[in-house]
């Protein structure tokens, strides 16, 4: 072969290579082009989940707490905040943090907001700014698990929020209209189903009863994925979507909105004229 | 993108062991003991609860940190190039039988290999999980475990190489799955793998099994390519192997800015950057062997990948986690001959010793 034919069949070959790079590439464009709009979609979809999971995540954070706090106080759940108008738990118990994450201290980082990790996963923090934000969760203190028990602890909470008085103990109800139909409202506590099966209240397995019970549940945001995030005493925690099964139902929320206006009314609605208010003890 | 050079114009039936192949094979399989011995290494770099030992490039990035982005590392590449060769090697042998003995020979063969790491598969999470008091997996022995996705990916490999005899089309529609995953991924219209949406209750699909298995089939593609001229596989390279490698690579970082890599759920990105980064393996092993290049012990490991496969995943796992973790890390130097060191070397003697012996392990 000589040189010349060489180095035609050389360039022959090189422009043919070319060629199938510009067929690659100019395929790759119009692919990426047509599916550019579905893609958009198909993303924003997506994000509306991931928005979903962000709040489930601070979500496990605040549950986290509470379960901690559980641990340390012999399985007692935190006490319900005392005043009305406020369904939350009681920070005074709470450390502001359990478990430092000290590659966020370190020297390198700075300070930075305090973040709190937890047992859920091996690391995942939690800055407690955010979530001790108290409109987004509801936190009844007392195992409340239907629409009735619901309007029993309404009732019940009434009385103590606008007496003042605290919420360590169970809560009187009316006869079978308590947790499971006894005639209290049961406080929170990690060996609560034990003590109603026990107490012959429950007939299935311990397990089952525990993961009924919600302990804290999220305010419902409304959109293509409207629900919240719902906790039970056996620590798992699940999606429910809104309006849904309890604690997802519009009149449990309609309840619970009732009591928050409680606080609109504290200072001017004086204990002396609230008849049935017990004395507050010393 | 399909031309006369896409047409199964070549010789299937001149199955011959190419030294350049095993060379490529031995690099993945060096990989994969790599990645086994690390595994047990690795500790939370936020907690710090435990001391990571050993290079850390060479673990992968969730045993440091399990969050979003994921962080990913050289060896996350790894396990889709050993599903890459798997598809690469599956065309020849398969359609090597299919010209030599015909159909049922071939397909006898492809159900023995898929059953083989099925039973595999098995042993390491049904058997061995009994053994040791827990419930079979079944999600693990069926698609989600690494070797249920080799068995899977050999699977598809097959039916695709035997039903789709056009290389190009074959590589479309390997491009089709990654794109469907993409779209599955970004829509969270199933279960991903972290724990954060599994409450959502997410239909289950095995995310990463799709794009594991289209990278074997686009193995099988390149495995096509390659013998386009069956007496120059250069012809196969310069025309298809490097420029779909490069295109790939290009198309994996574009996509890298879209959505994030994510080794379990192998995303498309992570699998593009993997097809890429497999053809430039195979194209510089070729190179190499051209310019009479050769790394010593990687073509006896190579030839028995499948052993090395076994000898890493029921073996030398066990062996790395029965180690005491507090005795490695006081003592690095130990930590060095028993961890990093003797696991490579017993697998390396055995390779050896096994091909001076002529013997190479097959399914």
């Amino acid at each position: 072969m000589t040189e010349a034919a060489e180095k035609a069949m050389t360039h022959s070959n090189t422009a043919q290579v070319t060629r199938v790079y510009h067929r690659l590439a100019v395929g790759c464009l119009i692919a990426a082009l047509a599916l550019a709009w579905p893609f958009a979609i198909a993303l924003q979809k997506g994000r509306r989940v991931d928005a979903v999971v962000e709040r489930g995540v601070y979500f496990q954070g605040v549950k986290l707490l509470c379960l901690e706090y559980a641990r340390e106080h012999a399985g007692r759940f935190p006490e319900l905040r005392r005043g009305p108008g406020r369904i939350v738990f009681d920070r005074d118990g709470l450390h502001s943090s359990y478990r430092l994450a000290w590659s966020f201290g370190s020297r390198l980082w700075g300070a930075g907001p305090p973040v709190v990790f937890g047992h859920m996963d091996s690391n995942l923090g939690f800055a407690l700014g955010e979530y001790l934000d108290d409109w987004r969760y509801f936190y009844l203190g007392y195992a409340v698990t239907n629409e009735d028990e619901a309007r029993a602890f309404a009732h019940a909470y009434r009385i103590r929020a606008v007496c003042g008085f605290d919420f360590g103990s169970d809560l009187w109800a009316h006869p079978g209209h308590g947790t499971l139909g006894t005639d209290a409202l049961c406080r929170l506590d990690t060996g609560l189903a034990a003590a109603l099966i026990d107490a012959g209240v429950w007939d299935g397995a311990e397990e089952e009863l525990a993961a009924r019970i919600p302990i804290l549940i999220e305010r419902p945001r409304p959109g293509p994925e409207a629900g919240g995030w719902v906790a039970y005493l056996d620590g798992h925690a699940e999606y429910v979507p809104y309006p849904g099964p309890f604690p997802m139902t519009p009149e449990f929320f309609r309840i619970l909105g009732r009591l928050e206006a409680l606080d609109k009314w504290h200072g001017v609605w004086p204990q002396d004229s609230f008849s049935c208010c017990p004395a507050r003890p010393d | 993108m399909v031309d006369a050079a896409d047409s199964p114009g070549g010789d299937p039936g001149a199955s011959r062991r190419y030294a350049w192949l095993d060379q490529a094979r031995g690099i993945v399989a060096l990989l994969f003991v790599i990645s086994t011995i690390m595994g047990p290494m690795g500790g939370n770099m936020l907690l710090g609860d435990r001391l990571p030992l050993g290079p850390t490039y060479l673990d992968h990035g969730y045993n440091y940190y399990k969050g979003y982005p994921p962080l990913i590392t050289l060896i996350d590449i790894g396990q889709m190039t050993f599903m890459f060769v798997l598809g690469f090697v599956a065309y020849i042998a398969f359609t090597g039988r299919l010209a030599k003995r015909g159909p049922r020979a071939a397909w006898a063969y492809a159900a023995r290999r898929v059953g083989a790491l099925y039973v595999l598969s098995f042993i390491a999470c049904g058997l061995i999980y009994r053994l040791e008091g827990k419930p079979i997996n079944w999600p693990e022995v069926l698609y989600n475990d690494i070797i249920a996705e080799l068995a899977l990916a050999a699977l598809f490999s097959y039916v695709m190489s035997y039903f789709v005899r056009n290389a190009g089309w074959r590589a479309s529609l390997a491009v089709v799955a990654f794109v469907v995953h993409a779209f599955l991924f970004a829509s969270h219209a199933v279960d991903q793998y972290p724990w954060f949406d599994t409450p959502l209750g997410r239909p289950k699909f095995p995310l990463g099994a799709l794009n594991l298995s289209a990278i074997a089939v686009m193995g099988t593609a390149f495995s096509q390519w390659i013998r386009m001229d069956p007496a120059d596989p250069r012809v196969g390279f310069r025309r298809r192997v490097l420029p779909v490698s490069v295109v790939a690579l290009g198309a994996g970082y574009c996509m890298e800015w879209i959505q994030h890599s994510d080794h379990h759920d192998v995303t498309t990105a992570l699998a593009l950057i993997s097809v890429g980064l497999s053809g430039l393996l195979l194209a510089s092993t070729y190179a190499f062997n051209e310019a009479g290049l050769e790394i010593p012990w990687l073509e006896p490991l190579g030839k028995n990948l499948i052993l090395v496969f076994i000898i890493g995943a029921l073996g030398i796992n066990r062996y790395v986690e029965a180690l005491p973790r507090p005795f490695l890390e006081a003592h690095p130097y130990a930590c060095l001959l028993l961890v990093g060191v003797a696991p490579l070397a017993l697998v390396i003697s055995i390779a050896v010793a096994l091909d001076k012996r002529n013997i190479v392990i097959r399914l």
